[in-house]
């Protein structure tokens, strides 16, 4: 049998897997006692069918700075994650409120009356100075006020187990198709796995975004508005997941150059003339939308489209200048926008966060800044971080100059020991640190997808889940309450 | 409905999926006969091959050895020219993929499958490849082969009739007449290298069938009627000139802009149901030449005409909008 090794006792992480003392937990019994039996052979076996079987298909994503265009798989890992019924109808409660409360903040942004920052919770000016703050976007009204359709919250365990949330993604979330397939997968790999177990299903998500997508239609659309979803095009690292969710809701897949507009209504160009367009799932950033308004060379917009927008015979998805909610400078913010908003208690605390325009946080950062993570606010995907414990006193006392010299662009947080979970390294099953992105759904009211996706360092001790830097994914199991049947 | 932008790539689907099929056909066909034939004798054969599919430029730009197996090398596992089997199966799969939402499952994974696999044998590199004795390209023009047949098998069985077919269908059904032309083309004259009628009929997939109507060893003239004006050979260009009509019907009701190649697809299949086929080909190289532009002609228009227009005001000139009846701001 192949080796599973349990966590060391002194790991600071949590193991989703084991306790304390090594003992199994009991939510992933059946699943080790299963794993327990195949062999390390037997595992490699596996994994190459499901190796073999994402190529046949083409699931891949394209590899930038790569002249070729290569196509690469992502690698899924063979052990799946598991969430139990009640842990998971506490994060889905958690995400919904989260969700409705950052709509309810980019709807007071942009068409309502700026209550919160005339209220104090947030700062008037962090608003308007966010990257992602897009003055093309005041008076846009949304259907439903869901200015955010599709978010993507990305969640970590700190070393008690306890579920934070490390980031919002408001404006492009990807990587939902990977938890489809990885479903699919793992069906083909492990068809007994699923004897031990009721899992939650995954193959709605085309459903279930499409009634939303419907439902944001503009009020002249008819009963069955025309949808697409808008691709940068096949060289786009995510081309796969956007051909995927056209096939999925049955909605056409199309490029800026498809589309076209005239007197403030979007055309589609197609062989019987022009046919107007109603609802535009974009999977391209609010920069390359329209070169009227924005980048005067992006090539992958359509001329008008905000025009369009503004006029109202159109609905964009997620809507322009979402990026102000999901900024790492407002983060700290959003558990007082939910009080604010819902006069409800967060139930997903965030990670420790602090601001460093706030002159007690920033001189009681400064003292232990050796044991903090530094953050710049415009980076993402990992760029320019600091972690303090590893970084020498030199890189410290830089990043305190540079903290200093704009604080605006800087945030702080306690260091977040992600929980581990056993992976396939090398032969044996080893512990390896993962986080987990839920998809929220928001049309007519906020739904939470079951489960997400679950991003795996493949390097041991890494924290870095990243696909473009060795990460993997794992089939994620939301199981269903006991004594429901699905 | 169906995108202009993917009705063309569908258009070019077809027609690369058709034009790896019979490249690899002929491949097949040509590396038997090679076989049993002097080097040199070969060699002319299979230059022959090479014009009669168009690629005479490509084969001097490409500087190909004088090895056996070198010409067949070209034609099947070089991607250095559009015109191989490898080029043309990428292709097929790189126009399938633009489209991967809106066809069968089964049709990406086949075209995608099919072209891994394609890949793989060219990667062994042209100098690797001659010293199997030809061995990897033979391989490839099998799996190329079957693969092809399976495409047009999910193509057939599980695509819906719907426009996307209509273009997919005309752009092999086109692809496949030009191609006959051409190789038609080189049968005529009185050279070596003049293919004889049976294996122009090998090359266009008719010989078993035109075996028991023409007997072992028809001549030219007769080959050329048989894959002209032949009413039930799914190779002659009357049959496909036939079917490119219907399909250009199916489309009409939906695209009033492909009147034009529905006229002159009429027209040509007219031209070779009721015309006296025996008199115009007293004169065989006017005929054909006539033929083959007539062909090229209407495959362009079947693309301009319905995908090409990117101007708004051409688009204007030609559709009402639509859209105003619905309630909208204007």
């Amino acid at each position: 049998m192949a080796e599973l090794r349990r966590s060391d006792a002194n790991q600071l992480a949590y193991d989703e897997a084991f306790d304390r003392d090594g003992n199994v937990r009991p939510l992933y019994a059946a699943i080790v006692e299963r794993f327990s039996n195949f062999d390390a052979a037997e595992l490699r076996r596996r994994e190459g069918i499901i190796e073999e079987e994402f190529r046949r298909q083409g699931i891949t994503f394209t590899v930038y700075g790569d002249s070729q265009g290569t196509e690469r798989t992502w690698p899924m890992d063979l052990f799946p994650r598991l969430i139990a019924a009640t842990e998971w109808q506490e994060i889905e409660r958690g995400l919904a409120q989260r969700v409705t409360a950052l709509n309810r903040f980019l709807a007071d942004i942009y068409t309502g009356e700026g209550a919160a920052m005339a209220d104090g919770v947030v700062p008037a000016w962090l608003v308007q100075s966010s990257d992602g703050f897009e003055r093309n976007a005041f008076g846009v009204s949304v259907p439903h006020d869901a200015h955010c359709v599709i978010a993507g919250i990305d969640l970590v365990r700190d070393a008690e187990g306890q579920y934070r949330v490390l980031e919002d993604n408001l404006r492009n979330p990807s990587g939902i198709s990977y938890v489809i397939e990885n479903r699919a997968a793992m069906t083909r790999a492990f068809p007994r796995v699923w004897e031990d177990h009721t899992v939650e299903p995954v193959s709605q998500y085309g459903r279930m975004l499409r009634t939303a997508l419907e439902s944001v239609a503009p009020t002249g659309a008819g009963d069955k508005p025309l949808i697409v979803i808008l691709t940068p095009g096949i060289y786009n690292s995510a081309y796969f997941e956007h051909a995927f969710l056209a096939r999925e809701m049955g909605v056409e897949l199309v490029e800026g150059p498809d589309l076209v507009v005239d007197e403030h209504v979007v055309y589609l160009r197609t062989i019987e003339g022009l046919v107007p367009v109603d609802v535009i799932y974009r999977r391209i950033d609010d920069t390359f939308l329209d070169p009227v308004s924005f980048r005067p060379d992006s090539t992958l917009g359509v001329p008008g489209l905000l025009g369009a927008m503004r006029a109202g015979t159109v609905t964009v998805c997620n809507a322009v200048g979402n990026g102000v909610a999901d900024d790492k400078a407002i983060h700290p913010y959003v558990t007082d926008l939910i009080r604010y908003y819902l006069g409800e208690e967060p139930i997903l605390p965030n990670v420790e966060t602090y601001v460093m325009w706030e002159p007690d946080q920033r001189e009681a950062a400064f003292e232990r800044l050796d044991e903090l993570v530094i953050k710049p606010v415009g980076e993402s995907g990992g760029y320019g971080i600091v972690i303090g414990r590893n970084a020498t006193d030199e890189e410290l006392a830089n990043a305190r100059a540079e903290i200093e010299a704009d604080p605006r662009n800087w945030v702080v947080q306690e260091v977040v020991e992600l929980s581990t979970l056993a992976s396939m390294c090398d032969d044996v099953l080893e512990p390896r640190h993962l986080d987990l992105r839920p998809f929220v759904i928001t049309g007519e009211r906020t739904q939470v997808f079951p489960g997400g996706l679950t991003r795996v360092a493949m390097r041991k001790g890494s924290l870095i889940v990243n696909s473009s830097q060795g990460g993997g994914s794992k089939d994620t199991w939301v199981l269903a309450p006991q004594g429901s049947q699905t | 409905m169906i995108l202009a932008r993917h009705a063309d790539s569908l258009l070019w689907a077809g027609r690369y999926l058709e034009r790896a099929d019979t490249i690899a056909r002929c491949v097949s066909v040509e590396t038997n006969a090679v076989m049993h034939r002097q080097a040199t004798e070969a060699r002319l054969a299979s230059r022959r091959l090479v014009q009669a599919l168009g690629l005479q430029d490509e084969f001097v730009a490409a500087q190909v050895g004088t090895g056996p197996y070198a010409v067949m090398d070209f034609l099947v596992s070089d991607d250095s020219h559009p015109g191989s089997v490898v080029s043309a199966v990428q292709a097929v799969r790189e126009n399938l993929r633009i489209v991967r939402d809106r066809i069968p499952v089964e049709l990406w994974e086949e075209a995608n499958s099919l072209h891994i696999l394609m890949q793989s044998a060219k990667s062994v590199g042209a100098a690797a490849r001659e010293q199997t004795g030809g061995e990897v390209s033979r391989m490839s023009v099998i799996t190329a082969r079957r693969g092809c047949r399976s495409l047009s098998g999910v193509m057939t069985e599980s695509m819906s009739r719907d426009e996307g077919y209509a273009f997919m269908e005309a752009g092999r059904l086109l692809e496949r007449s030009i191609l006959t032309v051409e190789l038609l083309k080189s049968g005529l004259g009185t050279g070596s290298d003049v293919f004889d009628g049976n294996r122009l009929l090998a090359f266009t997939h008719s010989l078993q069938a035109a075996r028991r109507e023409l007997g072992h060893s028809p001549q030219w003239h007769a080959v050329a009627k048989f894959l002209l004006q032949h009413e039930q050979m799914p190779r002659s260009v009357l049959w496909c000139l036939g079917r490119v009509e219907l399909r250009l019907e199916d489309l009409a009701a939906a695209a009033g802009a492909v009147a034009t190649p529905r006229r002159r697809a009429g027209a040509l299949r007219a031209h070779l149901e009721y015309g006296e086929l025996d008199e115009l080909l007293g004169q065989p190289e006017a005929e054909l030449a006539y033929l083959g532009s007539a062909l090229a002609e209407l495959a362009a228009d079947v693309h301009t005409s319905t995908v090409a227009r990117s101007s708004l005001a051409e688009v204007h000139a030609q559709f009402v909008r639509p859209g105003d009846g619905r309630g909208r701001p204007q």
